[in-house]
C-alpha cells in the first residue's frame, strides 16, 4: 500500500490550472489554426477526418424512458450519497477492530505507525495504509477531516478499501440554524457496513446544505456521485433541494442540473431551472424530450440530510 | 513527379518489380493505385500521374534477399524464430514455398505474441512501472515481472487479439471486452470470460494465460482506449487534466504528435487566468483547440487518489461531466461531438487519419526505421497511402497490412543496388539486429535456454534484465530499437550465447540439465550427437551442418567448417568434448552474422 496519500485535488471545485504550460509543452501561435491540422508533427498536411463536411453525428438509443429514468433517481437518492459522516463511520467502524500495537493509538494511522508490509490486530483484523484523520467538536460546531489510502481486512475477512478524502464541517448543530459543507473526493468500499457500502461507491461530489425557518431543510450539491460497480451514476450542477418543514416559495421543489447515466453509456438531462421548480423534463444526450418527471423531492432532501444528523455522533465521540 | 516517387507509387505492383519471387501470384495483379495514378495492367504498375510529367521507370534501389534469408527475417518477425530445417528446405528447393509458408506464419500462435512487441514499439505500454508498484497490488516480489506484463500487455493484447481473429482493425476501438489474466482479476474489476484450462502461459503459469475478459465496472465500450493498461501507462494529474493523455491518443491513433509542435512560450499571456488563456491565446489555442475536447472525454479515468489500488482500478462514471466543466469545452474528436468515450472512440474509428497511421506505425516497426509521410521526397507518403489502400480494401483486417508490408520490395531487401543514392542507403535497412525480445524467444526455440532470474526474464524488462543493454525499448527513456550493435548489446549477447551453449550441453549431452533424460543423444538442436562423437562423424557433422543452417539460412561452406571443427578439437583436447561443444556452440550463438537478419 502506499504510504503517501497526497491530496494534490484541489478541494470544493476542480481547479482550472494550468491550462498552457501544463499541457504537453506544445503550443502553436497561429490563431484560428484548425484542430489538429497541418502542422501535425511527422503528418504535415495530413488532415482528413476533422470534421469538415462531416454528417452529424448519431447517438445511442437510451435504454431508460423518462418514468425509468424517475424510478432510477428515486433508487439512488433512497440511498446515502455519502454526504456528512458515512465515510468517517466506515473507517471508524474498522478502526475500532485495532488495537494500541496495530495500527496504534489514535484515531488516524500515520506514515510511521504500522509497517510497510501492515499489521494484524488482536481482534484477527489488518490494516495497510495511512488515514489522517481530524475531528474537532467546540460547543455547536463539528469538523472532521479525513484522507487515506487504506485497506482493513475486518476480522469478519470483510475488507475495507479507502482512497480519497472527505470533510464535513458544520455549524450550529444542535440549533434552529444549521449549515454544513462536505465534501467526498475518491472511492469508498466497506463490505462490512451498509449494503450500499459493499458495493463500493465513487464520488466527485461537493454538498452544502442546512435547516432553517424559511427553507426548511435544504441541499446543494455540485459534482458526481455513482457506484463502483454497475450502478447509478448521477452528477449535479448547484442542484438544490429546498424541503421539509420550509415557508419559502421554493420548498419542496429543486433547482439546477440533475445528469443520471444511463446504462448505454450516455446521459439524461433533468433542468430544474434557475429559480425552483417540482418537476423537470428529461432530456436525453442529443436533446431528444422523453417527457416530464415529478420526484417525491422532499423524500430525497430528507435521505440526504439524514448523513448530516450529527446528534447522535457527536453525544458518543469521546 | 520523380522517378524516385513513381517507382514508390507502385509498390503494389511487387512482383513487377521484385520479379520472380516467391509470394507473388501467377495471374496479373489488378490494383488501385495511390490517387492520381491508374494501374496498367500490361506492366503491372501505377502510372499517369496528373503532373504530366513524362514517366520514367526507376531503376530498384534494392536488391531482394535469397528465398531462405528472406523466410528467416519473415520468421523473427512474425514468429520471433527462426524457420525450422524443413521450412528452410522447402524454400530452397522451392521459392514459391514461401508463399504457403507466409500465410502459415500469419496463423501462428507465435504471431500475437510478436503483434503485442510490434505494436508496442509505438504504444509503448511495456515499461516496468506503473502508477501502482507491484507490491500495493497484493504482488509478491517474485510476482512483480508478472505484475508488470500483465498492466503493460494489456492494451497490446487486445489489438493483437483483433488482429489475428482477423477482426476490423477498427474493433480495437468499439470492443466491449478486453483482454486479461488470472493475475489481473486480482486487482482490477475484470472477469474472465473462461474457465482456466490449466495450460498456462510461460510468464506466470494460468495466473498468466491470457484470455478475453470483461470490466464489471461501469466503463464504456471503447476497446483500447478503456483498458486500465493504458491509463496506467499514460497517467495524468490535476493540473494536466488529461491532455497528456488526449496528446497521447492523437499521436497513437491518427500520428498527429502535438509534442512535437513548436511552441513560443514568450508569447503567452498567462495575466487573463490560465483557463481563459488556453481557449483564447493565440499561442495556446493552435494546440488547446484539438487536445482540450479529447482530455474531456476521459475524465472517468480521472483519479483523486493517484497512489490508491481501489481508485486507479476502477472507472469513474460519475466523474464524465466533470470534464466540460473543468476544461470549458464538451467532449469531441476534432471538431465531432463525442458524449461519451464509446463515442469518442467511434469517431476515431471514422476518421480516415486512423489506418493510415497504423499503416505508418506498422511499415516503422516492420522496416525497422522511422517512416515519415512528411520527408520531402515523398517516397513515404506514397508508401503509406499504398499500404493504407491494401489494408482499406481488405476491410482493415491487419494479417493484410502485414502482407502488404513484407511484400514491399524494402521488406525484402537484402542489399542496395547501384543505383542507391547515400539518402537510400541511409534510410533502408537491408539488415536488422536481433533485439532483446527477438534473442528470447529465438534463442528458447532453438536451444530450450530461457534466462531468467527470480522469475523476470532477463531479456524483457529492465530492473534486474538486459533489455535495453540488448538492444530493446523500456518505453519511458529507450523508446525505440537499437538500429545497429552496441557495446552493452555485445555484452549482453555474449552471456546469452554462454548460457544458452551451457545449456545444450547439459540438456542433450551430458544429460545433468533439469529436463535431461540422462543418457544425452535426442535433444532438440544437436540432433543424435552425444559426447562420444567426434569430427568426421555422421552426427557430428550433421550437428554442425544442422546448427549452421538453421542460424543463418545458409549452407555451412568448407572453410567455415573447418574453422569450427578446429576450434572444437583444441577445446576437447584440453577439457573433453562437452567442454568443446560449449565453445563451439558459445562462438555460433554470438556469432554477429546470425544476430542479424
Amino acid at each position: 500500500m502506499q504510504r503517501r496519500p497526497s491530496r494534490v485535488w484541489p478541494r470544493a471545485r476542480l481547479a482550472l490550472a494550468g491550462a498552457c504550460l501544463v499541457l504537453v509543452g506544445a503550443c502553436q501561435a497561429e490563431q484560428g489554426d484548425p484542430v489538429g491540422a497541418a502542422g501535425d508533427s511527422g503528418l504535415g498536411g495530413e488532415t482528413g477526418g476533422e470534421g469538415s463536411g462531416a454528417e452529424a453525428p448519431s447517438w445511442p438509443e437510451p435504454d431508460w424512458s423518462a418514468e425509468e429514468v424517475g424510478h432510477a433517481l428515486d433508487a439512488a437518492f433512497g440511498q446515502d450519497l455519502g454526504l456528512g459522516l458515512s465515510w468517517l463511520e466506515a473507517y471508524l467502524g474498522a478502526r475500532a477492530e485495532g488495537d494500541d500495537d496495530c495500527p496504534g493509538e489514535g484515531v488516524a494511522i500515520l506514515d510511521n505507525q504500522i509497517p510497510v508490509e501492515g499489521c494484524v490486530a488482536a481482534s484477527g483484523a489488518s490494516f495497510n495504509g495511512v488515514a489522517h484523520v481530524g475531528v474537532q467538536v467546540e460547543g455547536s460546531d463539528f469538523m472532521f477531516d479525513m484522507n487515506g489510502d487504506l485497506e482493513v481486512v475486518h476480522a469478519s475477512g470483510e475488507v475495507l478499501r479507502l482512497g480519497g478524502w472527505s470533510y464535513l464541517m458544520a455549524e450550529g448543530y444542535g440549533t434552529d440554524e444549521l449549515s454544513w459543507r462536505s465534501e467526498q473526493a475518491g472511492s469508498l468500499l466497506d463490505e462490512a457496513s451498509e449494503p450500499w457500502l459493499g458495493e463500493g461507491v465513487s464520488s466527485y461530489l461537493y454538498g452544502s446544505g442546512g435547516r432553517d425557518a424559511e427553507r426548511g431543510t435544504w441541499i446543494s450539491l455540485t459534482g458526481g456521485h455513482g457506484t463502483l460497480s454497475t450502478g447509478v451514476s448521477l452528477s449535479f450542477e448547484d442542484f438544490t433541494l429546498s424541503g421539509m418543514g420550509g415557508t419559502g416559495a421554493c420548498a419542496g421543489r429543486a433547482a439546477g442540473l440533475l445528469r443520471v447515466r444511463d446504462p448505454v453509456g450516455s446521459w439524461h438531462r433533468l433542468d430544474f431551472g434557475e429559480d425552483c421548480a417540482p418537476c423537470a423534463t428529461v432530456a436525453w444526450a442529443d436533446g431528444t424530450e422523453l417527457g416530464e418527471v415529478c420526484p417525491d423531492l422532499e423524500a430525497w432532501a430528507e435521505a440526504l440530510a439524514a448523513g448530516t444528523d450529527l446528534d447522535g455522533f457527536v453525544a458518543a465521540w469521546p | 513527379m520523380s522517378p524516385r516517387l513513381l517507382a514508390s507509387a507502385s509498390l503494389l505492383a511487387l512482383c513487377g518489380l521484385l520479379g520472380p519471387v516467391a509470394g507473388c501470384a501467377e495471374e496479373p495483379l489488378v490494383l488501385d493505385c495511390m490517387p492520381g495514378l491508374t494501374w496498367n495492367i500490361e506492366e503491372q504498375r501505377c502510372e499517369g500521374w496528373d503532373t504530366g510529367e513524362e514517366l520514367v521507370e526507376a531503376e530498384p534501389v534494392v536488391a531482394p534477399l535469397a528465398a531462405p534469408a528472406l523466410l528467416r527475417r519473415l520468421s523473427l518477425d512474425l514468429r520471433g524464430t527462426l524457420p525450422t530445417v524443413a521450412e528452410l528446405e522447402a524454400v530452397e528447393a522451392d521459392e514459391a514455398a514461401l508463399d504457403g509458408l507466409l500465410d502459415a506464419m500469419l496463423e501462428d500462435p507465435a504471431l500475437e505474441e510478436r503483434l503485442v512487441l510490434l505494436l508496442n514499439e509505438e504504444w509503448q505500454t511495456l515499461v516496468d512501472d506503473f502508477v501502482i508498484q507491484a507490491g500495493d497490488a497484493g504482488f509478491e516480489r517474485e510476482e512483480e515481472f508478472l505484475y508488470e506484463r500483465s498492466v503493460g500487455e494489456e492494451p497490446l493484447r487486445l489489438m493483437a487479439r483483433v488482429a489475428v481473429e482477423d477482426r476490423p482493425w477498427t474493433e480495437t476501438l468499439t470492443a466491449d471486452w478486453t483482454m486479461a489474466n488470472e493475475a489481473m482479476t486480482r486487482m482490477w474489476p475484470v472477469a474472465l470470460e473462461d474457465e482456466g484450462d490449466g495450460e498456462g502461459d510461460e510468464e506466470g503459469g494460468d495466473e498468466g494465460r491470457w484470455q478475453r475478459a470483461r470490466y464489471v465496472d461501469s466503463r464504456p465500450a471503447a476497446g483500447v482506449l478503456a483498458t486500465n493498461g493504458l491509463w496506467w501507462r499514460y497517467d495524468s494529474n490535476n493540473s494536466n487534466l488529461n491532455r497528456g493523455r488526449a496528446a497521447a491518443l492523437t499521436r497513437l491513433l491518427v500520428c498527429a504528435d502535438y509534442h512535437g509542435r513548436p511552441v513560443t512560450f514568450t508569447e503567452v499571456d498567462l495575466s487573463s487566468g490560465s483557463q481563459d488563456a488556453s481557449q483564447v491565446d493565440p499561442a495556446c489555442t493552435g494546440c488547446h483547440a484539438g487536445i482540450d475536447p479529447i482530455a474531456s472525454a476521459l475524465f472517468g479515468f480521472t483519479w483523486t487518489e493517484r497512489h490508491s489500488l481501489l481508485e486507479v482500478s476502477w472507472y469513474h462514471a460519475e466523474r464524465e461531466p466533470l470534464g466540460e466543466e473543468a476544461l470549458g469545452v464538451a467532449p469531441a474528436w476534432f471538431g465531432q461531438p463525442a458524449d461519451s468515450l464509446t463515442a469518442l472512440a467511434a469517431r476515431v474509428a471514422e476518421d480516415e487519419r486512423f489506418p493510415r497511421c497504423t499503416s505508418r506505425n506498422l511499415a516503422s516497426a516492420l522496416l525497422r526505421r522511422h517512416v515519415d509521410p512528411s520527408a520531402p521526397d515523398g517516397a513515404d507518403l506514397a508508401l503509406v497511402e499504398a499500404l493504407t489502400r491494401s489494408f482499406a480494401e481488405e476491410d482493415l483486417r491487419l494479417k493484410a497490412l502485414l502482407r502488404a508490408i513484407v511484400a514491399t520490395p524494402e521488406y525484402r531487401a537484402g542489399s542496395l543496388t547501384e543505383a542507391a543514392t547515400e539518402e537510400d542507403a541511409a534510410r533502408i535497412a537491408t539488415r536488422r539486429v536481433l533485439v532483446a525480445s527477438q534473442l528470447s524467444t529465438a534463442v528458447e526455440e532453438l536451444t530450450g535456454y530461457r534466462w531468467t532470474l527470480d522469475g523476470t526474464s532477463m531479456l524483457h524488462e529492465d530492473e534486474v534484465g538486459v533489455r535495453v543493454l540488448a538492444g530493446d525499448m523500456d518505453g519511458r527513456y529507450v523508446q525505440g530499437l537499437a538500429s545497429e550493435p552496441t557495446l552493452t548489446w555485445v555484452i549482453a549477447v555474449r552471456r546469452l550465447a554462454e548460457l544458452a551453449a551451457d545449456h545444450v550441453v547439459r540438456e542433450e549431452l551430458s544429460g545433468t540439465g533439469e529436463g535431461g533424460d540422462g543418457d544425452g543423444g535426442g535433444g532438440r538442436l544437436l540432433g543424435d550427437l552425444d559426447a562420444s562423437h567426434r569430427p568426421g562423424d555422421a552426427a557430428f557433422e550433421a550437428a554442425l551442418e544442422t546448427t549452421w543452417w538453421r542460424l543463418h539460412a545458409e549452407r555451412l561452406d568448407d572453410e567455415t567448417r573447418d574453422g569450427l571443427v578446429a576450434l572444437w578439437s583444441e577445446v576437447a583436447e584440453l577439457s573433453g568434448p562437452e567442454e568443446a561443444w560449449r565453445a563451439t556452440l558459445g562462438a555460433l550463438l554470438r556469432d554477429p552474422a546470425w544476430l542479424e537478419y
